[in-house]
């Protein structure tokens, strides 16, 4: 069996983190997790994760879009996919939940889902993924 | 006495004539007072409106009748004068008419000729007053009209709103002063100007769509953005009494202030929902991770993941009942009661309530010197600063790895009392020193991972020292720790025991 598919998991919230990491592991996954944007990109930079998992509020509003820019600017990681997971549906009454791949394409990320996530919707969602990350690399190499 | 009757005064030196025509008028109904000589006659007649009518003989002994003429008219200019003579000739008759007389009647007269110039003088004297009066009313509704004018123009330049009044041609032809300060450019333009010229498109369509409103007065309310303001522009139609439209008016109201309220209200929810829905999650995984089996039946983890979801389940609690104080002082629901209290006793108090969670990392709380520092009295309210204090050692606690040391000292100087929490903890950056008394700030680092919190402690610790009117101050360095100072005023220069406040 060919080694197993990693996953950058940042959210600044302990509890939820080690939540989504326990689901993630059951699920055969190797999970790198950090609390802040910064030990993420160092993580990133010595892990290159098959795929990265973010929080979008932690320091500053949009911490996580920006983690998620930054992760692809280090080498090797400019396709890796992005599963944004946030407590934040909304923003002053404009909903930031994505409504399409347009959306999507837009906040550079390939998935978004509000907190909580059910373990099955978290997992079947990376597996996708990271099956669609094989498609991307394919046809864009 | 009939009250109604007009007064006629006779003066003659004659009494057949004076009894005659007493007798004369007061057969028509006239009030007659008669008088021998010219000085008795003016003295009956004090002021103007006494009489509406003289008789005065020209040839009377003492004061002659062409003075006694000059002085009656003297005293009221609309007494009519009949000028009665044995001795008429063509000259008395003129020269009686240059001082002031209506009509000349030559002696001896029948009383049908007297009664003619009486009632012909006396209708013209009341021609006369009412057109007097009727003058006197337009040309004070003259006054009124341009006082008016005046007042429309003072009320409509001072008003704060901007207002712009628009014709059916759609050029502006009246604009106020407050117009001129929404848009700089407009306070140069000189009426009338087109619509366009305001160089506001969203502004020249409400004016439009009053104006192109076929029968029915279209009112128009919209926000526009102008310039760096935005305004609320209520717009209608002017219309004349029949229904025609003669033009529009737009009020312009600025809503800058309370759209950038607006904005920081709807961020605030935001930020609490977000806050609210964090640990509400956090512990829906904990416990769907139980449920799901994740745990594999382990008691232990099971017990930890639900002790982390009591401290989520705690941590909400407190944000809501903190949320809850906000508000309240917010809204001005909430009172502080202000007494002489000596801040010895408060930070003692204090630092006690932290003692556990400091001995659960084996961090030390020294209340450096405070015990023995002379009395600090300040005008508090107790609980309230007890809070103060506890939050901010318990921040100190918090943000200092183990075995840390938090030191509280009491210093006080003329007029104050400064509280010094003092930490060698993980400290802040200076960005982070700057906004950490704002609401939902907590630094996000790795060193502040996993630290409970929810970023409105400083907040409200920052509310309530500003209530006792005193202030508090951070110093920090990244990595050294941190200092929070609170200063007071001295109970000492306050004049009375103690006030309510808020």
């Amino acid at each position: 069996m060919k080694p197993s598919n990693t996953v950058l998991l940042v959210d600044d919230d302990v509890d939820f983190a080690v939540a989504m990491r326990t689901v993630l592991e059951s699920a055969g996954l190797r999970v790198f997790q950090a609390g802040d944007p910064g030990t993420a990109l160092e993580l990133a930079s010595s892990q290159r994760p098959d795929l990265l998992i973010t929080d979008l509020m932690m320091d500053g509003l949009d911490a996580g879009l920006e983690f998620i820019a930054q992760a692809r600017t280090l080498p090797g990681l400019a396709h890796v996919p992005a599963l944004l997971v946030t407590a934040v549906g909304t923003r002053r009454g404009y909903d930031l939940r994505p409504r399409d791949e347009k959306d999507l394409r837009a906040m550079g990320i390939q998935a978004f889902l509000e907190k909580p996530v059910p373990s099955t919707e978290l997992v079947a969602t990376v597996q996708r993924l990271l099956a669609e990350r094989g498609n991307i690399r394919r046809s864009g190499e | 006495m009939n009250a109604e009757a007009t007064p006629i005064l006779v003066i003659d030196d004659e009494p057949g004539i004076r009894g005659g025509c007493q007798r004369a008028l007061e057969a028509e109904g006239y009030l007659v007072c008669a008088a021998t000589d010219g000085p008795a006659g003016i003295e009956m007649c004090p002021r103007a409106g006494t009489f509406h009518l003289a008789l005065v003989d020209l040839k009377m002994p003492g004061m002659g009748g062409m003075e006694v003429i000059a002085r009656l008219r003297a005293i009221d200019p609309h007494l009519v004068i009949v000028v009665i003579t044995a001795y008429a000739t063509i000259d008395t008759a003129v020269e009686a008419t240059k001082r002031g007389a209506y009509a000349y009647l030559p002696k001896p007269f029948t009383p049908d000729e007297l009664l003619v110039p009486v009632r012909n003088g006396l209708e013209r004297r009341s021609l006369a007053l009412e057109a007097e009066r009727l003058r006197g009313e337009r040309e004070q509704r003259l006054l009124e009209v341009a006082y008016e004018r005046s007042k429309c123009r003072t009320v409509i330049n001072c008003m704060t709103d901007g207002v712009l009044v628009v014709n059916s041609d759609r050029q502006v032809v009246l604009r106020n002063a407050a117009s001129g300060r929404i848009a700089g450019e407009w306070a140069g333009l000189r009426m009338p100007v087109r619509a366009e010229a305001l160089d506001c498109p969203p502004l020249v369509e409400v004016i439009d769509e009053v104006l192109g409103a076929d029968r029915e007065p279209t009112f128009v309310t919209r926000e526009i953005s102008l310039g760096d303001g935005v305004f609320m522009a209520c717009a209608g139609p002017v219309a004349e009494p029949g229904g025609m439209s003669m033009g529009a008016v737009v009020v312009l109201r600025d809503i800058t202030a309370l759209k950038k309220l607006e904005t920081a209200k709807s961020m605030f929810v935001s930020m609490v929902s977000h806050e609210v829905r964090a640990p509400v999650a956090a512990i829906e995984s904990n416990i769907s991770l139980i449920l799901e089996g994740y745990t594999k039946g382990d008691v232990g983890r099971e017990r930890e993941l639900l002790r982390r979801c009591m401290c989520r389940a705690g941590a909400l609690r407190q944000m809501v009942s903190e949320l809850m104080n906000l508000t309240a002082m917010d809204t001005g629901h909430f009172s502080l009661s202000r007494k002489r209290i000596d801040l010895r006793d408060v930070l003692a108090e204090a630092a006690e309530s932290c003692s556990e969670s400091a001995a659960a990392k084996r961090s030390e709380i020294s209340l450096d010197g405070v015990a023995d520092s002379p009395r600090a009295e300040v005008l508090g309210d107790r609980t309230a600063l007890i809070s103060v204090f506890a939050n901010l050692i318990g921040n100190a606690v918090k943000y200092t790895p183990e075995e840390g040391h938090v030191r509280v000292t009491l210093q006080s100087d003329d007029c104050c009392v400064h509280v010094n929490v003092i930490d060698d903890g993980i400290g802040m950056k200076p960005e982070d020193c700057a906004r950490c008394f704002g609401e939902f700030f907590r630094v996000r680092s790795r060193d502040t991972a996993g630290i409970p919190g929810t970023g409105l402690g400083l907040t409200l610790c920052h509310r309530l020292v500003q209530m006792h009117d005193g202030r508090i101050a951070v110093r920090s360095e990244a990595g050294k720790g941190s200092t929070f100072t609170v200063s007071l005023n001295a109970a000492d220069n306050h004049g009375g025991e103690s006030h309510e406040r808020f």
